[in-house]
């Protein structure tokens, strides 16, 4: 039997600035707080938004509108390759230029009174030309959002005036993923909901795995959960400036149902307890019973990685209690029938697992919106959700103009 | 659309005995759900039990085949079995066509780029 002490040692205490108190319930109802929220964490961070594998050639492009900053947002590959982000908004006078979610196209004329854009999002032409008064097509291009990629993400920053470079922003949490093959998996399988929650509810429920054994039993069985380790406590964890990172425990001598023994036996799942798994940018803790990394990238990104497979979540906030979530599995091709099982099954099992949640977090919502508590308990195994509240805090208390938060690390 | 949902519906000879399962042979994830979500537990009990034995000697049948280039009744097989991996949880984990009896809808997960 373990001692409370030993269930403790999750890490809390090393991060003696983020308190071992409870926390507030404020941000997860107030839609004040809200507002600060958008315009000091929304308006000034970058924001992963999809895989440069979905434009592969100069002048694709895909289109998508975030709610929080209410932009619709064009991402094209240029004749030169680059990668760019704007503002998918006409200069004339304001047209949605490309209504389209994703395609191909050298260049993007307005419908309304055809004004042409090139995929770099110059101005190329404008009807009756000489009937404007002064047109100085140089500064009448598409408004570019700044747009780097890392790692073959596609991330956009809505500040302007930024000048944290993305590499320098993703910080600890990249050197974490370095060496990680993404781009092998280039098969995806994606859905979307909007959920009646705020982001950070919904977030709160990929912070920790405390919730597995109760609100997953039926889901995942005890595939996580084992008489070592019957609370399902992460096996690793770490937090940086911004960003966490934790490792789940796998139980090794799981017994899959039928069908999920003859979806492993063709390839990976995230719930079959790889053992000692040492490939790159995978199981920093080198845990001997391993299932996958959950990496947090601030503010509303989550990557799920496991051997040979990884799976990315993003909480895009619409109003305080309102949040369209993005799913996607990512595999490696298919090359034949049997991994195509795989997949399939993997697919299912992450949507049913998925829809627990989803379920559970909206009656939390609904509860929480009373505003009859005004603080929440966190748990040891709960740092993930105590760093994340008060990174929160550290940007909305300084209306986003917040130098990097610092953090003490004990080790 | 799927050319396989207009055109021919039958499978391959060699699984001729799976025919009355051939409405389960859905194109797409987002389909396949709904089927799971709208038939009975009888219903995905009988499809689970027919499919399940012959598993294996499906993936070597359609292993014959490149995966991009294979026949219509082929394809038609494949999407059997991606039925087949879509509702086994249903009979394996849940002892229902969805997660829980509470209230949120599955057919709010609305599948992208299918
Ligand atoms: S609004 Fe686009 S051309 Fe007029
Ligand atoms: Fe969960």
């Amino acid at each position: 039997m373990r001692t409370d002490e030993e269930n403790r040692n999750f890490g809390t205490t090393n991060y003696p600035e983020l308190g071992i108190g409870p926390i507030s319930a404020e941000p997860y109802y107030s839609a004040e707080y809200f507002e600060r929220e958008k315009s000091s964490i929304f308006s000034k961070v970058w924001l992963n938004v999809c895989r440069e594998e979905e434009l592969p050639q100069a002048n694709d492009f895909v289109t998508f509108y975030v709610p929080s900053n209410k932009a619709s947002v064009l991402i094209v590959r240029g004749d030169d390759g680059k990668v760019r982000a704007f503002y998918n908004l006409c200069s004339h006078r304001g047209n949605k230029v490309v209504w389209e979610s994703k395609g191909s196209s050298k260049a993007f004329a307005c419908r309304y009174h055809g004004w042409a854009y090139r995929s770099d999002g110059t101005l190329a032409s404008v009807p009756d030309a000489g009937g404007f008064f002064e047109l100085d097509r140089g500064q009448l291009g598409l408004t570019p959002i700044r747009a780097d990629i890392w790692g073959g993400f596609v991330f956009i920053n809505f500040d302007a005036a930024g000048a944290e470079s993305l590499s320098d922003y993703l910080a600890e949490v990249g050197d974490q993923l370095k060496g990680f093959p993404f781009a092998k998996y280039s098969a995806w399988s994606r859905f979307t909901a909007e959920l009646r929650v705020n982001w950070k509810t919904a977030i709160d429920a990929f912070q920790e795995t405390y919730h597995v054994r109760f609100l997953h039993k039926r889901s995942l069985g005890d595939s996580l959960t084992g008489p070592e380790n019957p609370f399902c406590h992460c096996g690793w964890a770490q937090v940086y400036d911004r960003h966490r990172t934790m490792s789940v425990y796998g139980n090794p001598k799981y017994c899959p149902t039928p069908t999920e023994a003859l979806a492993y036996q063709f390839g990976p799942s995230a719930t079959k307890g790889n053992i000692g798994q040492e490939q790159a940018g995978i199981n920093p803790g080198r845990l001997p019973a391993w299932a996958f990394d959950a990496h947090h990238i601030f503010p509303n990104c989550v990557m799920g990685i496991s051997a040979e497979t990884y799976f990315t979540h993003q909480f895009w906030p619409i109003a305080v209690d309102r949040t369209a979530w993005v799913v996607t599995n990512y595999h490696a091709p298919a090359m034949n029938a049997g991994q195509m099982f795989n997949q399939q099954y993997s697919d299912t099992q992450l949507r049913d697992i998925l829809l627990e949640d989803a379920i559970t977090l909206e009656h939390a919502q609904e509860a929480i919106g009373s505003g009859g508590k005004r603080s929440f308990m966190l748990h040891d195994q709960e740092l993930l959700i105590r760093h994340m509240y008060n990174v929160v805090e550290g940007y909305v208390r300084k209306g986003g103009n917040s130098a990097r938060p610092r953090l003490l690390h004990k080790q | 659309m799927d050319d396989s949902k207009q055109g021919n519906r039958e499978l391959p000879a060699d699984f001729a005995q799976l025919g009355k399962f051939v409405n389960w042979a859905l194109p797409t994830q987002g389909e396949r759900r709904v089927k799971r979500l709208t038939s009975t537990m009888p219903e995905i009990e009988e499809f689970y039990a027919a499919i399940l034995p012959e598993m294996e000697r499906i993936a070597t049948y359609l292993d014959q085949y490149p995966m991009h280039e294979m026949p219509d009744d082929a394809k038609l097989l494949l999407y059997l079995t991606y039925a087949f991996m879509a509702v086994a949880p249903a009979v394996e984990i849940f002892n229902e066509p969805s997660v829980t009896d509470a209230a949120f809808d599955y057919r709010r997960f609305v599948e992208v780029g299918e």
